[in-house]
């Protein structure tokens, strides 16, 4: 009886204080966001949603394809319709609520900062393999969520902190410095749903603008590669 | 079996346990707004900068953290927020601009100088920090990197300051700071003051060891610990530089090398006769050169001397003030005061080496920019970290703030200002260092203010005018001792009686015209802790900041003005229940409570709710204890209870009691803000934008507006606005999923502070607090999955607004503008209409909210009403504009209509037309397209393309009326509301002209 406690004791201790390593919180954070082979698998994403402004919605249309191109839509009522486009090789924009009256192609630069979205897969999932570095930071509290801190440098050389809650290991707070601005940019990730085809994404984003809420987000439907064309 | 149980038992107890707790995350997103002001800031105390851009530079604050700016100086952000924030040393790698040392605990030992506790770095330009070690050395003077081999890093730690310790000494890494060796040590009195690496020679090391103590009474300067040292082999073997200085003993040396010349040293050496000295053979002989007062003045406190990277006859010497050199040291000009006033006492500078005009300064009062080679200096206005000792509050609205500031005066400024409260919106009040300021609570045009040593001026703050009002030593009386901090007091039960202590308390009920002594000598009066005169050592140095064998603290019961307490610097805790008559001396009580004697008491605070019960903070940092004394007396300081936290950090300043709710206290300490909602069982560290080891010196309670004032050393000032949801969080609230808190009637309006018309160009500018009350409601935990939204019904239920809610842990709160959803406007124009943001509001009346997390609903009332004393806009007023606004609303949805089927028909035609082979037909098409082109271009504007060209149709000309009169706080005019009429004819008119022609197809 006494061994048998005993070794309860130990596994209960080494539960308590085994640290994960970077890579065990990855995968746990892979298998929380639909797994390997889930993961794996994403060629294309759209989600719908909006962004509400004393009662005024503003519509954002995210239509992207693993690799190829991705497409921001935005339409703000009164305002008039913008869009920002990023492919590997260019990148254009049309945001009228900035004073742009045409559409401009993007400098290098901004083509470069706004490449990582064309991971559909995430930056983290095969991160070796991608040419990104990760590290873990250690924990830290974020709203009431004891979250592993990761740093993620892309090959390209972009730096972000990602905040995985550690108990649902869902990717719950992005940090990383805008290239153009120098200027710190935040998004939190809540509204997490799980949905039927497997995959669990956050139905809310909340940057300094605003939280933008998904009314639909589909996994591997069709995409019109023309939407990625000028 | 037994033994499995009781695992169990405590794995249980410790998750159920955590689940209950009240921590700051409690406190959602009731974060703190930072005042600032940035028109004076604080003691900078390190300032780096990227050589590769120029523009990336690091400033390191006595107690506002590091400060990153990335545009040469127009804007900083904070970067240290969640560390120790009294900074040493900063040290950019050279080769790697990325990797950033900082080095805590700063090295200008004057006496409120706070402790660092080690070495942190970052990989990533500031973003995340790691701390490497030497935790122990409370201060670190300097950090230098190999240029050569960069994980080569050195660390000049003069050490603690109160207490002797083996942690002083000279430091040396080889591996980018993962380890520390100790290469240098003297004593345990006499650690390491400066450091410096010859660029060309990386192995010829150069350090100043420094004799120094301080005493809460005096401080000394030198001793046979103080020395000259020189290495050639990277710092294993050490020889004494000697030919050519003074006789020992010496005190504080500063010393540099000249970059581009490294055979050329420059050195301040304090002695009985300190002087400064040059060396051109690498330090084996020096020369005495004649100096200005300038150059030699306060050595212990001035330990900067610079020489241009590229120039090695341009020496800078920053001290009491700027002075400079082009010809090597033999002579020394004073930057001139063109550019504005520059702040005395310099400790910093950074010169861009790529443009060695470029120069960026650190003083007591911030951070100056030169272009010139330091001849002229403007001010950065945009570091808010200004060193308060105290503050006060009035009870205007918006209410008023006063403080007094280390080295920059007192000052007052409000709590909002139309368009924020920025520097322009502060008061100069008084000069030299700032401490106590109370404003009159019988007179608005009044305050009481002072410097050092007691110096108390009554201000009249219509015109500024100061009258002395400082108690003078009476026929028989000793002679008076009084604190560099000198308490100024306001009764609380009373507040005609205003108090102020030497050894004696005195008050005065006629705004210190007259003064009565209320006691006898409160303090210990020991003789042995009153020479000042002989302080400073080699410097003679007796500015009041050591007087000793004074009253520190007072305090008056809110519940009986004769219950009166006072605390001394030397461990007197007194209490006179009679006004006076008789004092009573608990310092032997708290003393078996653990709380050793001697200690500075920093704060008592007499209970609101109960005569018998007073709280105390005690400071013992003098005597190298920085432990966190805090306690609580239940029966009149008869016996004493140490309230203990695991979480406390730093030496106690101040303790507060809520107003309202007994059991909310917070305390103030040298390292954090803390509180506790269960009267001081539990605590928790307050963050939620307060930096986590914030220097927190005083607290105040709004008992108005509720809002929690924090006067911090080194952030300036912190307010958390209405903390009542904190307050009224019961435990049993704090476990339930989501509380709607109910709310207090709310006035419409559409802003409390206006617009503030042109945007602030530049400085410290501070938002103000939500203009309009917040919807507020807690959350026991973050909500990960689920919708948080908050519709909101009109007294008749129809669904006027809808608003996506926070989804924080804690407290979350909503701003609703008080209108209604705005109107659909028409689509497709070509020039921007905010229409679509712009809706009326609403009437008064009770409003349901419902507050909608994941799939439950929470319900409550809101009352709105209307503001009766505003004569300018009275309720009718507010009907006629409801109703005008409303006929203006359903035109543009009236318009939008119409658009829309005309867009709808366009879009068919667009979609359709390449479909039509026949040509006719397709022309018919093109030409019935033109026809509803024409009509939608007389209903919006089409053609406009830029924002400059003005292009008006029947859209922008409701928008006109309809911003207008929705827009404002009063009645239409009679031709806005004649004009609605007119454009209600133009839209049906409009309308019937599309009915026409979508009939013909």
């Amino acid at each position: 009886m006494k061994r048998i406690l005993f070794s309860l004791l130990l596994v209960i201790l080494t539960a308590f204080s085994k640290a994960q390593s970077a890579d065990e919180i990855i995968a746990n954070y892979i298998a929380a966001s639909g797994g390997t082979e889930k993961i794996s698998a994403i060629k294309t994403v759209k989600m719908v949603g909006s962004l509400t402004v004393q009662g005024t919605e503003v519509e954002v249309t995210i239509t992207a394809s693993h690799g190829i191109g991705y497409r921001s839509d935005i339409v703000v009522p009164g305002i008039g319709e913008g869009f920002q486009i990023y492919t590997p090789t260019k990148g254009w924009e049309y945001l009228p609520f900035q004073g742009q009256t045409s559409v401009q192609e993007m400098t290098e630069e901004k083509l470069k900062a706004g490449l990582p979205q064309l991971d559909l897969q995430g930056q983290l999932y095969n991160y070796k393999e991608k040419g990104n570095k990760v590290e873990l930071l250690g924990k830290e509290m974020f709203d009431g969520m004891d979250c592993y801190k990761l740093k993620v440098e892309t090959a390209a050389g972009r730096i972000t902190t990602l905040f995985i809650d550690s108990k649902t290991y869902y990717r719950v707070k992005s940090v990383a410095v805008s290239a153009a601005s120098g200027q710190i940019i935040e998004t939190i990730f809540s509204n997490f749903k799980k949905m039927e085809d497997g995959y669990t994404y956050p139905f809310s984003q909340t940057t300094a603008n605003g939280t933008i809420e998904f009314s639909s987000i589909e996994i591997n439907k069709p995409v019109d590669v023309n939407l990625f064309k000028i | 079996m037994k033994i499995f149980l009781s695992i169990l038992f405590i794995i249980s107890a410790t998750v159920s346990y955590s689940q209950a707790t009240v921590n700051s995350s409690t406190f959602g997103m009731m974060e703190a707004r930072w005042l600032g002001p940035g028109t004076m800031s604080g003691r900078i105390t390190a300032i780096e900068g990227v050589a590769q851009d120029g523009k990336t530079i690091y400033v390191g604050t006595a107690g506002g953290g590091i400060w990153k700016t990335t545009n040469a100086g127009a804007s900083f952000k904070p970067i240290f927020d969640k560390y120790c924030q009294s900074i040493g040393a900063i040290a950019i790698d050279p080769k790697n601009p990325k990797i950033i040392y900082a080095a805590t605990g700063e090295s200008n030992m004057r006496n409120s100088v706070s402790i660092g506790d080690g070495i942190y770095k970052s990989t990533d330009a500031g973003e995340n920090w790691t701390k490497l070690g030497l935790e122990k050395t409370e201060h670190i003077a300097k950090l230098v990197i190999n240029p050569t081999n960069t994980n080569t890093i050195y660390a000049a730690v003069p050490g603690p300051l109160w207490s002797s310790s083996k942690e002083r000494g000279l430091y040396k890494s080889t591996d980018g700071g993962k380890s520390f060796e100790k290469i240098l040590f003297i004593s345990e009195d006499a650690g390491c003051a400066d450091v410096a690496v010859d660029p060309q020679h990386p192995d010829t090391v150069y350090a100043s060891t420094w004799e120094f103590r301080r005493k809460p009474y005096a401080f000394n300067s030198g001793g046979n610990g103080s020395g000259f040292w020189k290495s050639t082999d990277g710092g294993k073997t050490w020889k004494e530089i000697k030919n050519g200085l003074p006789a020992k003993p010496f005190g504080r040396i500063a010393f540099t090398v000249a970059p581009s010349a490294p055979q050329n040293l420059v050195a301040i050496v304090e002695a009985n006769e300190t002087g400064l000295y040059i060396s051109a053979d690498g330090g084996e002989n020096w020369k005495k050169q004649s100096a200005t007062f300038n150059v030699v003045s306060r050595p212990f406190y001035f330990s900067t001397i610079v020489i241009d990277p590229k120039d090695p006859k341009r020496v800078y010497r920053p001290a009491l003030s700027f002075s400079y050199s082009s010809d090597g040291g033999y002579s020394f000009a004073d930057a001139s005061n063109e550019g504005g006033w520059v702040h005395s006492d310099h400790h910093a500078l950074w010169i861009n080496p790529n443009n060695t005009n470029q120069l960026y300064l650190g003083t007591d009062g911030g951070v100056y920019i030169s272009l010139d080679k330091g001849a002229t200096w403007s001010f950065v206005q945009s570091l808010p970290v200004g060193q308060f000792y105290h503050a006060a509050v009035d009870d205007r609205k918006p209410y008023n703030i006063y403080g007094g500031l280390q080295d920059n005066g007192s000052w007052t400024g409000p709590s909002a200002a139309s368009g924020g409260v920025g520097n322009a919106n502060w008061k100069s009040l008084n000069g030299g260092d700032g401490f106590w300021v109370q404003p009159d609570p019988n007179d608005i045009y009044t305050a009481y203010a002072e410097s050092q040593g007691g110096n108390i001026n009554r201000i009249n703050l219509v015109n500024n005018k100061a009258v002395n009002i400082k108690p003078q030593q009476a026929p028989g009386d000793d002679k008076l001792r009084w604190n560099w901090n000198t308490p100024i007091v306001i009764g609380a039960a009373n507040k005609k009686n205003l108090y102020m202590g030497s050894q004696y308390l005195y008050k005065s009920t006629d705004q210190g015209r007259n003064w009565t002594r209320l006691s006898p000598d409160l303090t210990t009066n020991d003789k042995k802790k009153q020479e000042q005169e002989n302080s400073g050592g080699l410097s003679a140095d007796n500015t009041s900041a050591e007087n000793h064998c004074t009253i520190f603290t007072v305090a008056e019961s809110p519940l009986d003005e004769k219950l009166i307490w006072a605390g001394t610097d030397d461990g007197n805790l007194q209490y006179t229940s009679d006004a006076g008559k008789t004092w009573i001396n608990v310092a032997a009580n708290y003393a078996k409570a653990g709380i050793p004697s001697q200690t500075w008491i920093s704060s008592i605070e007499p209970s609101q709710f109960d005569k018998r019960i007073v709280y105390a903070t005690f400071d013992n940092h003098m005597y190298g204890d920085h432990k966190t004394y805090v306690a609580r007396s239940i029966d009149m300081g008869k016996t004493w209870t140490l309230l203990s936290s695991s979480e406390f950090t730093g030496f106690a300043h101040k303790i507060k009691e809520d107003p309202l709710n007994k059991d909310l206290l917070f305390l103030g300490t040298e390292m954090g803000l803390f509180a506790t909602l269960d009267g001081g069982q539990n605590w928790f560290r307050m963050k939620n934008k307060i930096p986590e080891y914030v220097l927190a010196r005083d607290i105040q309670i709004h008992p108005r507006t509720h809002d929690l004032i924090i006067a911090t050393h080194g952030r300036g000032i912190l307010i958390v606005d209405d903390i009542s949801p904190i307050r009224n969080l019961k435990k049993e609230t704090a476990e339930k999923n989501v509380v709607l808190f109910p709310n207090t009637p709310i006035t419409l309006t559409m802003g409390q502070f206006g617009g503030g018309g042109f945007p602030s160009t530049g400085g410290w500018v501070a938002p103000n607090p939500p203009s309009i009350p917040p919807i507020k409601y807690y959350l026991k935990d973050r909500v990960s999955s689920g919708e948080v939204k908050m519709d909101i019904y009109d007294p008749a239920g129809k669904l006027v607004q809808s608003i996506p809610g926070g989804k924080r842990k804690g407290v979350n709160m909503i701003d609703w503008n008080l209108s209604m959803k705005p109107p659909k406007i028409a689509s497709g124009g070509s020039k921007l209409d905010f229409s679509a943001f712009l809706a009326p509001m609403v009437l008064p009346g009770d409003y349901t909210v419902k507050l909608k997390v994941g799939d439950s609903v929470y319900t409550s009332v809101i009352k709105l009403v209307h503001d009766a004393t505003d004569k300018n806009f009275t309720l009718q007023d507010r009907k006629l504009q409801y109703k005008t606004a409303m006929d203006i609303y359903k035109m543009h949805e009236q318009l939008a209509g119409v658009v829309d089927t005309i867009n709808a028909r366009q879009k068919l035609i667009k979609d359709n037309l390449s479909k039509v082979t026949d040509s006719s037909l397709k022309k018919m098409m093109i030409a019935y397209n033109d026809e509803l082109e024409k009509l939608r271009s007389e209903l919006l504007a089409t053609k406009q393309k830029s924002v400059f060209a003005d292009e008006k149709k029947l859209r922008e000309e409701i928008t006109e009326v309809y911003s207008g009169v929705t827009g404002q706080e009063a009645a239409p005019s009679n031709l806005q509301v004649q004009r609605v009429t007119v454009l209600q004819q133009e839209v049906k008119k409009k309308e019937k002209e599309s009915q026409q022609i979508l009939k013909k197809i």
